[in-house]
């Protein structure tokens, strides 16, 4: 095996990815370090997850403007160009481990080694197994992802009839999209008593286009040997508890948007991981609890902007740099936990030595609004009022230094 | 009639109730914007609805069969499908870059929105 050497690895040339090596290689300017920064890229091109998403919405926070995915990921892609940023594609990393990650490349199995690594991978599909769904495996069952990629990227059309399960974004949004292919849309099914997507989504792919959202729905099995025929659906009551079951809608195409995961296979042996992202559990730098590695994007926490996937990013490789600028961070004995209401926050461990931005959701609708109190044990240390929350909006809240200097235990808790 | 909707004009996501009567169309009041341009908007989501639409186009001789593209500006929500029927037909030569005008009517103006090299 060929070893080399870099001082930052990046894994993953999505939005997350490049906005960590233009964060990493900006700090390092100004710490004077002459770094070598290496954007390790599976696919032929970088962009990752936005090549395929043609619908716009992004880049409103970050960009003031709306625009699409591949228009959001050529700015950055624009900007990795003019920075001289080492580009490694085709290159598949398979694991790291003491200080190496391996690395398929087209020039053979390389041996990486890094200085500070960060994770930006993304994240994949929950699929059908998943949610335990019957049937015979017959062809025309897909997640959302997969019909996006092969209608936006490969000019497949998948079928007729469409049913779609879950009405989280990318659902929507391929609702709206085959749609406009000229499929029939025949509902989108969601299981819980409120949808999972965004509001403007809701608005804009299913209003606008007639097609019936069904709340406390959801397929449970599939019909036809080869290929779909047709689909029952269950009502639930509002805890998912099965109430009826006897519908039988005739499709060709069911297509399966109910959730993402963080892609979380390379996190080395050891790395501590948090259950309720699913992703690593990492401390103020979003570095996990193996030293050096460090993670931000999709493959930390599912966002639901790339303008808030940028900004972490940007941050986390500003963090690398800093770790590789003065070998060390502040140690970072604050735990912060999630509480009552709330579903999850991240970062999970401060040092109460800088002001911290967290992110979170909640973990039901308040519509109403509600305050976000942050406890250092049963001390009130911070609260924050909130217009109207759901949990497909990610919440941020910043608590400066002071506020947390002298905590022992955060817990981040909702009271309405 | 009461509607409730989201404005994208800007970050603030401003969440618009609107009241309106339903035949003619004439809105009452409007609550929840934060500047004046949500009321303008709010307006136009009840008379006249805009979108901007986004649709592949089919490419040939580029690294990838289809490029993604955007009309420049939203147009009439119910020009969307027939604007969408007529980017079907066209059939345009690599390479293509982002920006490029792939498509134009009387309806709008459609531009490529990334780039397809030569293969």
């Amino acid at each position: 095996m060929n070893y080399i050497e870099r001082d930052i690895v990046i894994i993953g040339g999505g939005p997350a990815g490049m906005a960590a090596a233009l964060g990493a290689k900006e700090k390092a300017e100004k710490h004077k370090d002459d770094i070598s920064i290496l954007i390790v890229e599976r696919s032929d091109s970088l962009g990752g997850i936005l090549g395929q998403c043609i619908h716009d919405g992004f880049g409103l926070f970050k960009f003031n403007k709306i625009l699409t995915g591949p228009e959001y990921s050529i700015r950055y892609e624009e900007q990795i160009a003019e920075n001289k940023i080492e580009v490694m594609s085709s290159s598949y990393a398979t694991k790291i481990e003491d200080g190496i990650v391996h690395v398929n490349s087209r020039e053979g199995y390389i041996g990486l080694k890094y200085k500070a690594i960060i994770l930006a991978m993304g994240c994949r599909e929950r699929t059908y197994f998943n949610i335990g769904v019957s049937g015979s495996r017959p062809v025309g069952v897909y997640t959302a992802g997969t019909v996006q990629n092969l209608t936006n990227l490969a000019n497949i059309k998948l079928g007729n009839r469409v049913v779609i399960v879950g009405s989280g974004d990318i659902g929507l949004i391929m609702a709206r999209r085959l749609t406009l292919e000229g499929c029939k849309v025949i509902g989108v099914y969601e299981i819980l008593p409120y949808p999972s997507g965004l509001e403007r989504n809701i608005q804009q792919c299913l209003t606008d286009f007639n097609i019936p959202l069904h709340l406390q729905r959801s397929v449970t099995q599939i019909h036809g040997e080869t290929h779909i025929e047709a689909v029952t659906i269950t009502d639930y009551d509002e805890f998912q508890n099965p109430i009826k079951t006897n519908r039988i809608t005739e499709c060709d195409t069911v297509i399966f948007a109910v959730g993402l995961i963080p892609e979380t296979e390379l996190l080395p042996e050891g790395a501590r991981l948090y259950k309720n992202t699913k992703g690593a559990f990492v401390d103020e730098n979003n570095m996990t609890s193996v030293p050096g590695v460090f993670c931000c994007g999709n493959v930390l926490h599912v966002n639901d902007l790339v303008d808030w996937v940028s900004e972490e990013s940007e941050y986390t490789g500003k963090c690398a740099s800093n770790y590789i600028h003065r070998k060390k961070h502040k140690p970072c004995k604050i735990e912060v936990k999630a509480g009552d209401g709330i579903s999850y926050v991240t970062p999970n461990s401060v040092s109460g030595t800088k002001s911290i931005t967290f992110a979170m959701r909640v973990k039901t609708p308040h519509y109403n609004g509600a305050d976000i109190n942050f406890y250092d044990g049963e001390k009130l240390i911070f609260s924050k009022h909130e217009d109207s929350l759901i949990p497909s909006e990610m919440l941020h809240i910043k608590l400066s230094r002071k506020v947390m200097e002298n905590a022992i235990a955060i817990t981040v808790k909702t009271d309405e | 009639m009461n509607k409730k909707l989201m404005c994208v004009l800007c970050p603030n996501s401003c969440s618009l109730k609107i009241e309106y009567d339903e035949k003619t169309k004439q809105i009452s009041s409007v609550s929840g914007n934060k500047c004046k341009r949500g009321i303008q908007f709010a307006e136009q989501e009840i008379t006249d609805p805009l979108r901007v639409l986004t649709f592949s186009v089919l490419v040939e001789g580029g690294n990838l069969p289809l490029v993604s593209t955007r009309t420049k500006k939203p147009i009439k929500l119910s020009k969307l499908i027939e604007t969408a029927d007529n980017l079907k037909k066209v059939k345009l030569n690599a390479p293509v870059k982002a920006g490029d005008i792939v498509y134009k009517d009387d309806i709008c103006k459609v531009i490529a929105t990334k780039n397809i090299p030569k293969t």
